[in-house]
This record gives structure tokens, C-alpha cells and sequence, in this order.
């Protein structure tokens, strides 16, 4: 803090005190005021004397009493003068701190710190001048709205003082005001003479201070290409305007310096942070490219080492006749030489692929054609280990946009390996089937599968499962090609093994998804800026992900309100995207749309909107949620065509309306900050994060977690409302997980201190990366606390009891029970008698008692636990087997 | 003195084989380990007198392997020669660190391998 030094350590404590200090230290500086104040003194002490000593009768003791008092008379002005002061600072006292802060400052380190203190210390002034009821400041290159709750928003965006509250208050910028705000920039000042405030209306200023204003005075300093320091000031009627409006004017003399300074000083720094990033990138790069280059050496010489072994023997044994296995050793070099070869070819695709991102070559592809040609290619080597393939692929396959040569070049790795690893007359299955929101490749092997704690490591560069001991050659390259080709088409890779019984390979491949940006929607020309285009994507294929369906139709309303248009769709043709409309008086979506809330229908409802050929069920074959900004209804997201072709049921409805939810508020914040694609690119971020969590398999919202957090919710008398918004919160708080190392949370085994550390982090990352998708303060509270313990051993902060939102001691409960009924790679699954019995145990000391309680009242009612269960003790031992019907519920609720 | 026994520690197939071969044509017992979990057991049941080390090998790496090896008491006098494809200067310091009388760079001629295992247990009987 600047102001704390010793001269001015009263500030803390009283403020004024500080204040009249500098305005009697000013006095001392005016030459001339000493001196008269001095005379007063000594005229005083004069007459006191005369008083005491002389003798009232006499004339010349009258006279010398006039003269005292008249040489009194300056000095008490003087007084009076420096009395005013005190409550009217001159100018003075504003160089005064501009100085003083330019002399204790590094300017080069500390330009941003030193124009927040300025901005303080103006404001703090400012309020204090006869006739203003409040002072606000701004500075900084941009005026974002944020959430009232971001403290490093708050320091940056702006202080409020007001007679009566002198602390700072969080400014808010609404886009009207922003306008306004730029053109003060512009103009440099402006008055507002008289009027009822709707001005400052988006200033999100108090309203009975704004009554309290007669006229409001503008000022920026700075050019408004920079960043400039704003003042407002609310003047009371009668206020003395011109003359703050002068001293406002030498402030701006003085400050434009020093804003322009700070200006190249921020530009400066962030073109130094964004080289040096820059540099690291590069260094990292290069730094791979250099354990590029010594593995692979490596791993070329090793060939080459058995044809130098064995030529050398053969040298020597050149003229031996006795010499024999000169056939097994020409053999032996020539599979070592083939197999260098292919080892080169792999790294020359590695580095085609690794180089060639920008030259994907996307065409519509039908996978199954595409599978039989590549397996033809590979039958020498399925009939050489008599090997039998079976394809499956069913004719309804969607066809995918893919770079076909590459994809191409997926399969032959692929099959490639299963043909390496399966055993001589092993079978071989390549199975294509589509998904929610992808269309999957499994390539099935019959090998002896990869150990668990080596499955995360395999799609490494120059990774190989530890051979056996006929050695299988390969570069380690290939997974790693699929990889990288996967992970440009937008899917992702990944792997079942058990040992002794196979893997399976699993693509994953994104459909083909349509976006009509021609329409006119109630987002109007929103919909071409790039970033509204990811959130819809991503969107919609976390719908169609999460509630496993094959149809999404992302649908809003057109100008009007009066129809629904298709805006974005999963699973339906292009022709019908871009043609269908449905009128929001007649169809079931309308009935959604009107009553703002979710709803089910049947197949006859969905007539056109979605063919009925793409329908399995007839009775609730549909589900729809509404888009709800604010209190408007924007439009609707429809799911149909579930996975397992069942109908949908409350749960369903239930998932889709919080999903809803989620998107209602990444449209609602980005509408907020459409110009600002800064802002834009964290509420993409928040998007991204929560699909990724699906497929990193960390645990995402479930039909079932939102019934146990309504249920428990519920009994612990939450009201509806806040129902909705802690189930909103549901799998949303661990999203940071994305931001943690894979490696690390999948790692077999106990964590050391580091792991444990970038684990831990996750709930801070969490809170940042969800910002933009949080509806208030207190959700980010609870997002911040949810692994925070009653006994203050938790983290981050190591809150204890009450001080942990309840909503996060509920969501702590949760966590725990989803956590300990799944398979993690350090541990098997919990039987139900131990969780039962560990959340007990925990009770007061991780959890609120209160809430175990509840839970444990909820799983009961729910049947997931039974009677017994709930009251197992000491009398049933960890080794208890679990009932049968127990064993049953837990592998339906880990499906 | 009893036939010298050698361990053949390397993950190649094709050239533990031939390293094997060519070894017993020298008169040596031999076997063969495939990586270094294999060799630990191999070193206690077979009690080589050698051990031709790969480094770069799945799960125990050559070095660990040797480290391992070595504190042991019973085996500080085994010989143990490194055998690597990786043959920069700081692997180089980690083998001998751990353990390893001798490192021979990948590729390399056998006749100067057996010639050097030959002349170490030379040295090792007259001793």
C-alpha cells in the first residue's frame, strides 16, 4: 500500500486525521501564514498579559488593548482560511499526491499500481468537495461488465464513493452506458445538467444516490486510444460546478502523462509476455523435436545392431564349411532390414502427418466401403497368421466428413496391430456403429490385451507395450499416428484392455453436424460471429452426448417470436435444417416455449420437425427443454432418437432442462460481451471443458446425481429455485479436472505430494474456467468450497463447519458416494456396506452429519441401499460378500 | 576352474539369441533374460559370473537393473558389461554409476565383446 507509510499511518484508523495532517502541513508551506498566525499568538498572549498587569482606567492601557486585538484579527483568517481547507483541499493537495506517489514508486514495475491509487485517492477526494454526492472512478483500456463477485474485476474496473459509504463499490457497465463512456473518451468531458440519471442507469449506482443528484460532470483523462482514467461526479442542486470542473481540468493536465506512460508500459509488458510465451513454445518444440530425433535413432539402430551381429559371424565364418545356419542368418538380416524399412516409413507418415495439420482434406466418406478396401490390403498378413476378420457395419451407418487417406491410415494401423498381436488363428473384429453425437470404429483383438497402468502410456510417441518374448517389431509410432490423425478430425481414441483378454481400439469421430447461419433468428446476426457458432457446436454435442441421443435439434425464435427455426441440428438431413419451421402457436415445441418449461411427446407430435423413420419409440419419443435468457424464452433444444431406443422418461427431461440451463447461460454471458471476444473465447473455454469431461471419463451430470441432489436438496429445505441452481452445479464444479495432467489422473497408485497438489488444483481452476457460466456469487462460493471439510483439513482454504455453504456440503456428500461406487485405477469398487458405513464414519469430520443423514435417508428411499445396508456395522466385515441384488444395483448405477 | 556362466540381459530377440549362440560356440554357459525383472530372477537362480546388460528395456530399465544387482553383497564381484544403442555422454556416467565394468555402444562387433569379457575373467581368475 502506498499510503501506509509513517507520516500518514493514521490513515487506517481515521481517515481525516490523515487528511488534516497534509492540510496543516500545506499551511506551513504558505510562506506568509506562519508568520500572521504567529502575530495572533503573541497578540493573544499580549492581551492577557495587559489584561492581568495593567490598569483598566487608564487610557493607554484601553488603546494597547484595540491594538492585541486588531493584530489578532489576520491571524484568525488566516485560521478560518486553513479551516476550509481542511474540508476543501486546493488543488495543491492533489499534486501532492501525485508526487509523493511518482517519488515512492518504480514507475517501470508498478505504472497499473500506481494509476488504481491515483484513481482511489481522486475519488476519495473528490466525494469529499461541498455539493458532491458521489464520486466514480474508472480506468483501464476496456469496460467489461463482470460478475459482481470477481474481486480482480473489481479492483480493476472502478471505485464508488458516496457521502455516506466510503468504501469501494463495484462498478457495472451496461452496453448503453459503455456508449457513453465512449464518447466521454472521445469529447473529453460533458456535463449533464439536469435529468433523471436513465443515463447512469447501467452504472449500476445506488438509485436513491442517483435522486439525490441534480447534475452530473463527466471528465476523462488520457487520449481515448488509451487507457484513460474516468471520473464521474453527482452534483448536488446548487453545487459549485464550474470550479470542480476546473480542478477536474488541472487533474487532466497532469495525469495525461502519466496515463500515457502507463498505456506504453502495459503494451509494452504484454508484447514481452506474449514473446516470451512465444519463445517458451518454440523451446518446448524444439526441445521435443530433439527427443524426437534421439529415439528415434535409437530405435533404428537396434535393427541394425542384429544385421551387424549376425553379417559379422558370417564374415568370420565365411570360409567354414562346417559353418551351417548361413540360411537362418540371411533370413534373420533380411526380416532385420524389412523391418528398419517399415521403421522409416513410420517416422516419414509421423512426420507427413505431424507437419501437414493445415492439409486436411475433408470430404463426406461412407465408412463401410472405406473398411473392406483397407482390410483387402491387409488379408497376405491375415492369411500368413491365419487370422479371421469379421467386419460389422450396418448399412444405416451415417456417413462421416472425414480426410479419407488419413482415416485410411488409421485402419491399417489399427488392424495392423490387432493382426501383430492376436495369436495364429485368432479372430479379429472391426466393428463401425454410430453413437450420440460420433460415429465409432472399434478394432478388436484377441491378444494378450495391455496391462492397466501401461494403457494411458500408449498412444506415446515410440511407446510399446512390454513385449513378449517373440518380440514384435514396430516403431511405437503407429498408435500415435492414430492419434494425432483422430485428434485433428475433432474426436478422440480411446482403449479397453484386460490382460489375457484383448483390446479394443476405439475412434471416435464426430458427425456430421449442420448450421444454418442464414436464418433470421432472434439472435440475429449474432449467429456469424465465429465464437456463437463453437457454443452452438458444442452444445449441441453435449446434449447429444449426455443424453445419449442420435437427434438434436437446436431450434430459436425468428425476429418476431412468432415461429421456431432450426438453427443447428444433429442427425437430421441438411434439406430439412434449412427448411424447417415450425410455428410457435400449433406444435408441441410451442407448448415448451410457453410454459418456459420441459416437456416429453410422441412420435405424432415430432410431424415436421423429424421424419418418423428416424424415431424408434412412439410414446415420449421426444424430449425438449427450453433456452431461457434472463426471463425471455429464446427458443428450445430438442433430443430425440435415444440410444437404446427407449422412450424418455422424467430423469431424461430432467438432465436436458439443466443442460438448458448451462446453455441458456454461455448464450446469455456471450450476448453480454459480444464485442468483446476476449470474453468470448472463456465462455467457448467453459463449453469445451464440460464436453471434455466425457471423454477424459471424468464423472459428468447423470439423471441419477440430479435426483439425489433434488431429493436431498429437498429434505434439507431448499427451496425450488435453489434446487435448480445447485443441480445447475452438478459434475459443472469439477470441470477444472480438464485442466489437470491425464497422466496424473489416471495414475495407478498413490499420489505423491505434486500429484496430489495438481489434483488439488482443480478446484480453483474450476472456478475460473466456469466463471463465465456461473449465475452468481454464490455458485462460484460453492464451486470453491466443495472439498473443503467440516474439520478444516480440506482444501483450498480450509474452511470448517458453517462456513461452508451448505449446497457444497451436500455436493461433497455426492461427490463421495460417485466417487467410491466406481472402479478407480488404484483401488476396485466400494461395496455398499462400506460406503455406507465410511460416510458414517466420516460424519463430522469430512461431511455434515446433518447431511450424511439425509443422503443416506434419500439412497434408501431410492432403493440403492437397502435397509440393511444403512444400519451394517462392526458385526459385517470389509470381506462381507455383497448380496446379489446389491451387486446388481451397483453395476446399473456405474452404467 | 568351472565354465564361466554369462547372462544374456537384452529385449531383441535376434540378437540374445545370436549373442547366445555365439557365446556357448566360446565355451560359456549362457542364459538369456529378457528384461530386468526377468534378469533379477535369472541372476539369483543361474549365479552368472557376466552379464551382457541392455539399457533401454520396458518396465526395469538396464540401470535400475544394475543398481539393483549391485547391493546385493553377493554380486559386487560379478562383471557386468552395458550394452546400448544410447550411448550419450550422461548414460554413459548413469551405467557406471550404477554399477557397470564396462559400456559397449550399439552396434557393436562380437568378437571385440567376447575378446573383452574373455580378457576381464582373465583378470578376474589370476587375481
Amino acid at each position: 500500500m502506498f499510503w501506509s507509510q509513517p507520516e500518514s499511518g493514521t490513515r487506517d484508523g481515521d481517515p481525516d486525521a490523515d487528511f488534516r495532517q497534509r492540510a496543516a502541513a500545506k499551511a506551513v508551506r504558505y510562506g506568509l501564514s506562519p508568520f500572521l498566525v504567529l502575530v495572533a499568538v503573541l497578540a493573544w498572549c499580549g492581551n492577557l498579559v495587559t489584561l492581568s498587569l495593567g490598569d483598566p482606567d487608564s487610557a493607554w492601557w484601553r488603546s494597547l488593548l484595540v491594538v492585541w486585538c486588531l493584530l489578532i484579527l489576520p491571524g484568525l483568517a488566516v485560521a478560518w482560511h486553513h479551516r476550509r481547507q481542511m474540508r476543501l483541499p486546493a488543488g495543491g493537495a492533489d499534486l501532492d499526491v501525485l508526487t509523493r506517489t511518482a517519488e515512492r514508486t518504480d514507475l517501470s514495475q508498478n505504472s497499473s499500481e500506481i494509476i488504481r491509487t491515483l484513481r482511489e485517492e481522486i475519488g476519495r477526494t473528490m466525494a469529499r468537495q461541498p455539493g458532491v454526492v458521489f464520486a466514480a472512478t474508472l480506468a483501464g483500456p476496456g469496460f467489461h461488465t463482470g460478475h459482481r463477485d470477481n474481486a480482480a474485476a473489481r479492483t480493476q474496473q472502478g471505485s464508488f464513493w458516496c457521502a455516506g459509504a466510503r468504501a469501494p463499490v463495484w462498478l457495472g457497465l451496461s452496453p448503453a452506458s459503455k456508449k457513453l463512456f465512449d464518447a466521454v473518451r472521445l469529447e473529453g468531458e460533458r456535463v449533464v445538467h439536469e435529468g433523471d440519471g436513465a443515463e447512469l442507469a447501467g452504472f449500476q449506482i445506488p438509485a436513491d444516490v442517483i435522486r439525490g443528484c441534480h447534475s452530473w460532470l463527466m471528465i476523462s483523462a488520457g487520449s481515448a486510444d488509451q487507457a484513460p482514467l474516468l471520473v464521474l461526479l453527482g452534483l448536488r442542486k446548487g453545487a459549485d460546478r464550474e470550479a470542480l470542473q476546473t480542478r477536474l481540468q488541472r487533474l487532466r493536465t497532469i495525469l495525461g502523462p502519466l496515463l500515457s506512460i502507463h498505456h506504453h508500459l502495459t503494451l509494452t509488458r504484454s508484447q514481452i509476455s506474449a514473446a516470451r510465451a512465444e519463445n517458451e513454445a518454440l523451446v518446448r518444440y524444439n526441445k521435443m523435436q530433439g527427443e524426437f530425433v534421439a529415439v528415434a535413432s535409437h530405435e533404428l539402430k537396434t535393427p541394425l545392431t542384429s544385421i551387424g551381429a549376425y553379417t559379422e559371424v558370417l564374415l568370420q565364418n565365411i570360409a567354414n564349411p562346417d559353418f551351417t545356419p548361413r540360411e537362418e542368418f540371411l533370413t534373420i538380416i533380411k526380416n532385420e532390414s524389412d523391418r528398419l524399412l517399415r521403421m522409416v516409413n513410420r517416422i516419414l507418415d509421423f512426420a507427413r502427418i505431424e507437419f501437414s495439420e493445415q492439409l486436411l482434406q475433408k470430404e463426406l466418406v461412407a465408412l463401410r466401403p472405406l473398411i473392406t478396401d483397407t482390410v483387402t490390403t491387409l488379408e497376405p498378413q491375415l492369411t500368413a497368421k491365419r487370422q479371421k476378420l469379421d467386419v460389422e457395419c450396418p448399412d444405416t451407418l451415417p456417413q462421416v466428413e472425414v480426410d479419407r487417406d488419413l482415416i485410411r491410415q488409421v485402419l491399417i494401423n489399427l488392424i495392423g496391430n490387432a493382426i501383430k498381436y492376436s495369436p495364429q488363428r485368432g479372430k479379429i473384429t472391426v466393428r463401425a456403429c454410430e453413437d450420440a453425437a460420433t460415429v465409432r470404429i472399434d478394432v478388436q483383438d484377441t491378444g494378450p490385451g495391455i496391462p492397466a497402468d501401461e494403457l494411458r502410456s500408449i498412444f506415446r510417441q515410440f511407446y510399446r507395450v512390454h513385449r513378449t518374448s517373440d518380440s514384435e517389431e514396430g516403431a511405437g509410432l503407429g498408435l500415435t499416428i492414430v492419434k494425432n490423425i483422430i485428434d485433428m478430425h475433432n474426436g478422440h481414441v480411446d482403449v479397453k484392455s484386460r490382460e489375457d483378454k484383448g483390446a479394443i481400439f476405439s475412434c471416435h469421430l464426430p458427425k456430421e453436424y449442420v448450421f444454418n447461419p442464414a436464418r433470421a433468428c432472434l439472435l440475429g446476426d449474432l449467429m456469424a460471429v465465429k465464437q456463437f457458432q463453437q457454443i452452438l457446436r458444442l452444445s449441441v454435442r453435449m446434449v447429444a452426448e449426455l443424453t445419449e441421443s442420435r437427434v438434436v435439434v437446436f431450434s430459436l425464435l425468428d425476429e418476431r417470436e412468432e415461429n421456431l427455426l432450426i438453427q443447428a441440428a444433429l442427425g437430421l438431413p441438411a434439406r430439412q435444417v434449412e427448411t424447417a419451421r415450425v410455428s410457435k402457436d400449433t406444435s408441441y415445441l410451442g407448448r415448451v416455449i410457453r410454459s418456459a418449461s420441459p416437456d416429453l411427446a410422441s412420435a405424432a407430435e415430432a410431424q415436421g420437425l423429424i421424419a418418423a423413420s428416424q424415431l424408434t419409440t412412439d410414446a415420449d419419443a421426444l424430449a425438449a427443454a427450453p433456452l431461457v435468457i434472463g426471463h425471455r424464452t429464446i427458443g428450445a433444444v430438442i433430443v430425440a432418437d435415444k440410444m437404446n431406443a427407449t422412450p424418455y422418461d422424467k430423469d431424461d427431461l430432467n438432465l436436458l432442462a439443466t443442460l438448458c440451463e448451462r446453455i441458456s447461460a454461455a448464450l446469455g454471458a456471450a450476448l453480454n460481451h459480444r464485442t468483446d471476444s476476449q470474453r468470448l473465447e472463456e465462455i467457448v473455454e467453459a463449453m469445451q471443458a464440460l464436453v471434455k469431461m466425457k471423454h477424459s471419463s471424468i464423472p459428468t451430470v447423470n439423471p441419477l446425481a440430479l435426483r439425489l441432489m433434488n431429493s436431498t436438496a429437498g429434505v434439507l429445505g431448499f427451496s425450488p429455485a435453489e434446487i435448480k441452481r445447485l443441480q445447475y452445479l452438478v459434475a459443472l464444479h469439477d470441470a477444472g479436472m480438464v485442466r489437470v495432467d491425464e497422466d496424473i489422473l489416471h495414475k495407478a497408485g498413490v499420489l505423491n505430494e505434486d500429484e496430489r497438489d495438481e489434483v488439488d488444483s482443480h478446484v480453483v481452476k474450476g472456478a475460473d474456467l466456469m466463471a463465465p457460466l456461473l449465475l452468481n456469487s454464490e455458485m462460484k462460493e460453492i464451486i470453491l468450497t466443495h472439498h473443503e471439510r467440516m474439520d478444516g483439513k480440506g482444501y483450498p482454504d480450509g474452511k470448517t463447519g458453517v462456513e461452508i455453504p451448505l449446497g457444497s456440503r451436500i455436493l461433497a456428500v455426492l461427490d463421495a458416494f460417485f466417487a467410491m461406487i466406481q472402479e478407480r485405477p488404484y483401488r476396485d469398487r466400494i461395496p455398499p456396506a462400506e460406503v455406507v458405513k465410511e460416510m458414517r464414519r466420516q460424519a463430522g469430520k469430512q461431511f455434515d452429519p446433518m447431511v450424511v443423514k439425509c443422503f443416506l435417508d434419500v439412497l434408501q428411499e431410492e432403493g440403492i441401499i437397502t435397509a440393511q445396508a444403512d444400519t451394517a456395522d462392526a458385526g459385517q466385515g470389509p470381506d462381507r460378500e455383497p448380496r446379489h441384488d446389491e451387486e446388481q444395483t451397483w453395476q446399473h448405477l456405474e452404467s | 576352474m568351472a565354465t564361466p556362466r554369462i547372462l544374456i540381459v537384452e529385449d531383441e530377440a535376434p540378437l540374445s539369441s545370436l549373442l547366445s549362440q555365439t557365446l556357448e560356440n566360446e565355451g560359456f554357459e549362457v542364459a538369456v533374460a529378457h528384461e530386468g525383472i526377468d534378469c533379477m530372477n535369472k541372476v539369483a537362480s543361474f549365479g552368472p559370473d557376466v552379464i551382457i546388460m541392455d539399457i533401454m528395456m520396458p518396465k526395469l530399465d538396464g540401470v535400475d537393473t544394475t543398481r539393483l544387482i549391485r547391493r546385493n553383497r553377493n554380486y559386487h564381484n560379478t562383471i557386468i558389461v552395458a550394452l546400448s544403442a544410447k550411448a550419450d555422454a550422461a548414460t554413459r556416467e548413469r551405467m557406471r554409476e550404477a554399477g557397470a565394468n564396462l559400456f559397449m555402444r550399439k552396434p557393436f562387433v562380437i568378437r571385440k565383446l567376447v575378446d573383452r569379457i574373455k580378457q576381464m575373467l582373465g583378470i578376474e581368475t589370476t587375481r
